[in-house]
């Protein structure tokens, strides 16, 4: 009898552990399979949770806006939050001209190509972060009802934040350019020496095949090149933290800070291609 | 009707740890309350049960990241089965069972996503992953049984009867 029922049990958890392992499997070979297309759960899931996300991040305002203008010092607040904005857009401005004066010298006789931006812009809010500690990812209030697609570039005015990897009908998930699938096509502004900004899975982000004869320095300022059909030329990606030269490699290990506060990013703006 | 109110227990949590959490969060980690609430339903639901609540956890987890579909799945049935079978031969009560599982499971969960994740795509972390990992696993064993007290009172409450109940 007591034979019986441990046979019986012991089953029950073969089957059930056979059950999980084939069930995972299953969903990790298709998602593999279909990186690019969000499978009909994600898609769902993504239509189910915004409205959710999108009122406690209202309630997080509302909240957060009445301690901020209320409870504290109600104008020096107000005019702190101006001259922010106002710091960000001239450094923004800052950067523009920066690039607008290197484009005019290399390419005096292609400015006005290089110049006319061949793209507009979508202003998005920030409505929640990936449901766990090693996905780098950020939901957006925008979807395709606002003509959001998946590889549209996502940038704030510090620099490149990511690129839309799923859209829903009003939202939308964007991988950041610190997660460890995540690749920009970059160039340093001084020098134009390319290479490649991957991800880490941490808060800064590795610059790969930059040669060990390129002059690197620290704080040296890092944009995205245009290559790759993504982000546009000449957005920042990020300042040169840390370099290392080993003499056994070929390339320099390089350490980038993004521009943008990836941690704290309350807004971001989608890229959208010239109709 | 425990199926939805599992889901919706867990839609709840993971709002909450999409929109909330990371304003909580120590250098870039936040803790992770789906496993807790996987590690809490191993432990504190009855037979195949937890380990469902454990599957739909990792599930919904996943179709809410940018991961691969079926990493936390995996990870999340396998901690809840885990300690739906240890909860009969070991204390699982207490705050210093409770804080040693749950880091032990964030070591678990962390482990097996960089594994599959080096093994099916060759991806690369940098050296601070390790500290981030650790991180990790504090915040879990240290927000946990704050956690589990707030379950336990919530199940409390729903079933109207002293614990441990009988869902």
């Amino acid at each position: 009898m007591f034979q019986e029922k441990g046979v019986k049990s012991k089953r029950k958890t073969l089957f059930l552990l056979t059950f999980i392992l084939i069930l995972s499997f299953s969903l990790m070979t298709v998602s593999a399979k279909h990186e690019k297309l969000p499978l009909f759960p994600e898609f769902l899931a993504l239509a189910v949770l915004e409205p959710v996300q999108t009122a406690m991040v209202n309630a997080m305002d509302f909240v957060t806006d009445g301690m901020d203008h209320y409870f504290f010092l109600v104008e020096v607040s107000k005019e702190n939050e101006i001259l922010k904005k106002r710091i960000l857009n001239l450094q923004k401005e800052n950067n523009d001209l920066r690039e607008e004066i290197k484009s005019s010298v290399r390419l005096h006789g292609l400015q006005q190509f290089s110049k006319g931006k061949k793209y507009s812009v979508l202003p998005a809010r920030v409505i929640g972060r990936d449901a766990t500690q090693w996905s780098k990812m950020i939901f957006l209030d925008k979807g395709t009802n606002q003509g959001v697609h998946e590889s549209f570039a996502v940038v704030s005015p510090l620099g490149v934040v990511g690129q839309v990897v799923q859209a829903g009908p009003n939202s939308s998930k964007a991988l950041l350019i610190t997660d460890s699938r995540s690749a920009v096509d970059a160039i340093f502004q001084k020098t134009r020496n390319p290479g490649v900004v991957v991800g880490n899975g941490g808060s800064h982000c590795d610059m790969k095949f930059v040669s060990l004869t390129a002059e690197v320095k620290e704080g040296d300022v890092v944009i995205s090149s245009g290559l790759g059909g993504i982000y546009p030329k000449g957005l920042i990606v990020g300042r040169i933290v840390q370099t290392i030269k080993n003499k056994q490699s070929l390339f320099q290990t390089l350490t980038v800070k993004p521009g943008a506060d990836l941690a704290r990013l309350e807004e971001a703006l989608i890229v959208l291609p010239a109709s | 009707m425990w199926t939805l109110l599992i889901v919706f227990t867990l839609l709840c949590l993971i709002s909450i740890q999409t929109t909330l959490l990371p304003l909580f969060s120590i250098s870039g980690i936040t803790p992770d309350l789906v496993l807790i609430f996987a590690v809490f339903c191993g432990i504190h639901l009855k037979g195949g049960r937890g380990v469902f609540a454990g599957m739909i956890s990792g599930f919904l987890q996943d179709c809410f990241s940018g991961g691969l579909l079926g990493i936390n799945t995996l990870s999340k049935s396998l901690m809840a089965y885990t300690f739906s079978r240890l909860k009969e031969k070991i204390m699982v009560d207490g705050i210093v069972p409770i804080c040693f599982f749950l880091f032990a499971s964030s070591i678990f969960d962390a482990s097996l996503f960089f594994c599959i994740q080096i093994l099916l795509f060759k991806n690369e972390w940098g050296g601070s992953i390790l500290t981030a990992v650790l991180g990790f696993a504090l915040y879990n064993s240290i927000l946990g049984p704050v956690f589990f007290a707030m379950l336990i009172q919530g199940k409390r409450l729903l079933l109207g009867k002293s614990f441990p109940g009988a869902i």
